[in-house]
């Protein structure tokens, strides 16, 4: 294994890549540090413009943006109290009130050094446990698939607040997906006799629309006046209590993180929720909780950032994605024609091990980025959104065009861009719907192989031992929401 | 995802009033009834395929399932909605947003109707303009400034960068 990842730093070290990483954890942290758009955005709206570069290249670009942009999200916690991903909330409750107190630098260096420690744990994590979970995949079938791809489907929905418009996203996803030629008949399916149909409907417009424009959309409705704390470089330094303070919360914000990341459908927000109520409970000073807790930063970032690393494990062993940034670059994977899954990993061995290499190297460059350069970063966050929100919907459109030089998909994109600004006024999140449009192929393929390998008979799912374990976390992700509504409702009457 | 979030409570030691009660409107049905007659469209749109074909489930085998699921959650958000609600909570914009989302939409359907006829870069720019002058109400300079940045940003980019042929009937 080691030499392989010694053969992925000689790819990632490679001039042109270095300078695609160190581009791709820029953008992250530019993308980051800007509130109203996500890392999932921001990888959306970049994809078509990697369609030029080699595909290891164009993925460790992607994977920089994807974790670049957990670093550059700090910035707007602490310093504005306004956190750009919800996986940035726990950081703002002390982040800001540590800024407020003069101690936002110390704040921002905590969680980068949080960050970047917790980041190269999970990178290593990845190294060691995707070639193992990607052998045991090997034995997986059609059922498993089948399973495994509804498992991302329904997890992704079941641990949202509200479960019912979480499934509704995912099952309308699906249905997206739906249209085109069928995978096997070869028949074409709801395609009213549009022959541009009969691809079925690209990924790329849906993405930006439904995160990029979408966003965009919601953002323009309000003014963002926002006023930064002036942080300087000299305060930046953190004391020798601090850091005593800090170095525990990070190791257990980080294993937190990464059980949480590996989850189909947990993600980094719900990481970072965990680390913090955890480190509350070792903290020394529990009280200082919500009133500029350094250990409480500490924890939610490194656990945010060792999510975002952790989710890659699925995703690259299993083609599963757990998350809306994991499903673009599993996207991207395919785009670049790349098959994903358990053979990944020795078809593909550059670039996954590659990829794993240029994750060690983004996260030192995104380590210098995060101290020295922070308060350049936090300039940043003086220019007016409004001057942005334009610029990024031009963007979007003429990105969504390069991808086919096609005018329809830029109409499919401002489609799927209405449609997201309607979700998100109706309060049903977007990532589900993502999830499950770039999940439906095998979905799809893999539950009609199974019922044709047992002549229609459901009972495959429950003859195959690992089949009968995925059909009982399914189910109880299933059950959980249902279980939690019931009890929520009970105690309301009660 | 990524929708800037509200400024947070100072500390979550501080005393914060009871949120007001949430009232479900006709308004919260429309997802709910969005999904039954998705899922009716789905139902009839697939009617002329095979449910099975042979050993094999056919075209029509998923868009049914996935209708009676699609089906199933928009009966279920309606009956939780008449129960009180499901805790999803509509975030309707004020007058002045919905101008601003109307016209940005508008003004993204004119761009694409506008870009094969004048070209997609000086399409850019009066978009870029017209968004910040009329719509966002900036000023002048400034919107100048942010407009040539972006238009020299896409014409370096796509055009010279990524060797992408962005339509330019007049030449640029």
């Amino acid at each position: 294994m080691i030499d392989l990842l010694l053969q992925g730093f000689a790819v990632a070290f490679q001039p042109s890549n270095l300078a695609f990483i160190f581009l791709g954890v820029l953008l992250g942290q530019v993308i980051g540090a800007l509130p109203g758009v996500g890392p999932a955005a921001g990888m959306a709206l970049l994809l078509p413009l990697t369609f030029g570069l080699e595909p290891a290249t164009a993925i460790m670009m992607l994977a920089g943006i994807m974790y670049g942009g957990q670093y550059g999200g700090t910035l707007t916690s602490v310093l504005i109290n306004v956190p750009g991903e919800a996986s940035g909330v726990m950081t703002a409750v002390d982040g800001h009130q540590m800024a407020r107190k003069g101690r936002g630098g110390a704040a921002l260096s905590v969680a980068a050094i949080g960050s970047f420690i917790a980041g190269i744990g999970a990178v290593a994590a990845v190294a060691f446990i995707t070639p193992a979970l990607s052998g045991f995949a090997l034995r997986f079938n059609a059922p498993e698939y089948f399973l495994l791809a509804a498992l991302g489907i329904i997890a992704t929905a079941s641990l949202g607040a509200t479960p019912i418009r979480s499934l509704m996203a995912g099952v309308f996803g699906l249905m997206i997906a739906l249209v085109g030629t069928d995978p096997l008949a070869g028949t074409p399916r709801l395609t009213f006799g549009q022959p541009a149909l009969y691809e079925g409907i690209d990924f790329i417009p849906v993405a930006i629309g439904v995160f990029g424009i979408a966003e965009v959309l919601a953002s323009l409705e309000r003014a963002h006046d926002m006023h930064p704390i002036r942080t300087r470089l000299k305060d930046m330094w953190l004391t020798s209590a601090e850091w005593a303070q800090s170095r525990m919360a990070i190791v257990r914000g980080g294993v937190i993180g990464l059980f949480v990341g590996i989850m189909p459908g947990a993600g980094a927000s719900i990481a970072s929720l965990l680390a913090y109520l955890t480190e509350r409970r070792f903290s020394r000073n529990p009280e200082m909780f919500g009133k500029g807790a350094i250990d409480g930063v500490a924890a939610a970032e490194a656990a945010n950032n060792s999510a975002s690393h952790g989710a890659m494990i699925p995703m690259l062993s299993l083609a599963i994605p757990g998350n809306a940034s994991t499903a673009v670059l599993l996207a991207a994977l395919i785009l670049h024609g790349v098959r994903p899954g358990p053979m990944l990993m020795t078809q593909e061995a550059t670039l996954v091990w590659g990829l794993i290499a240029s994750m060690f190297i983004g996260n030192v460059m995104l380590l210098i980025m995060n101290l020295p350069m922070a308060p350049l970063f936090a300039s940043l966050l003086r220019i007016p959104y409004v001057y942005l929100a334009p610029g990024i919907l031009v963007i979007s459109l003429v990105g969504a065009y390069a991808a086919t030089l096609d005018f329809g998909t830029v109409w499919m994109c401002i489609f799927f861009g209405l449609l997201g600004w309607l979700m998100m006024k109706f309060d049903i999140p977007r990532p589900p719907l993502v999830l499950a449009l770039v999940l439906a192929p095998l979905l799809e393929t893999s539950l009609r192989q199974s019922l044709l390998l047992s002549f229609g008979s459901p009972m495959i799912f429950v003859e195959r031992p690992i089949s009968a374990v995925l059909l009982v976390v399914v189910a109880f992700a299933l059950i959980l929401p249902v279980w939690s509504a019931v009890k929520r409702r009970r105690n309301r009457i009660a | 995802m990524s929708q800037p979030l509200a400024p947070l409570a100072a500390s979550p030691e501080t005393e914060v009033p009871a949120a007001p009660v949430y009232r479900i409107t006709a308004l919260d049905y429309v997802p709910a009834i969005a999904m039954i007659a998705l899922s009716l469209a789905i139902f009839i749109g697939t009617a002329g395929l095979k449910y099975w074909d042979n050993v094999t489930p056919g075209a029509r085998f998923l868009p049914i399932w996935l209708s009676a699921a699609g089906g199933l959650l928009g009966i279920l958000l309606f009956i939780s909605l008449r129960r009180g609600g499901d805790g999803g909570v509509l975030d309707l914009p004020d007058r002045v947003g919905l101008r601003r989302a109307v016209l940005a939409l508008s003004s993204m359907a004119i761009f694409v109707v506008a870009a094969p006829v004048i070209g997609m870069v000086p399409v850019a720019g009066i978009f870029m303009l017209f968004m910040l002058l009329a719509v966002l109400g900036q000023r002048l300079v400034p919107s100048l400034i942010t407009t040539a940045i972006v238009v020299f940003g896409l014409k370096f980019i796509f055009a010279y960068g990524l060797s992408v042929p962005l339509p330019a009937p007049l030449g640029f």
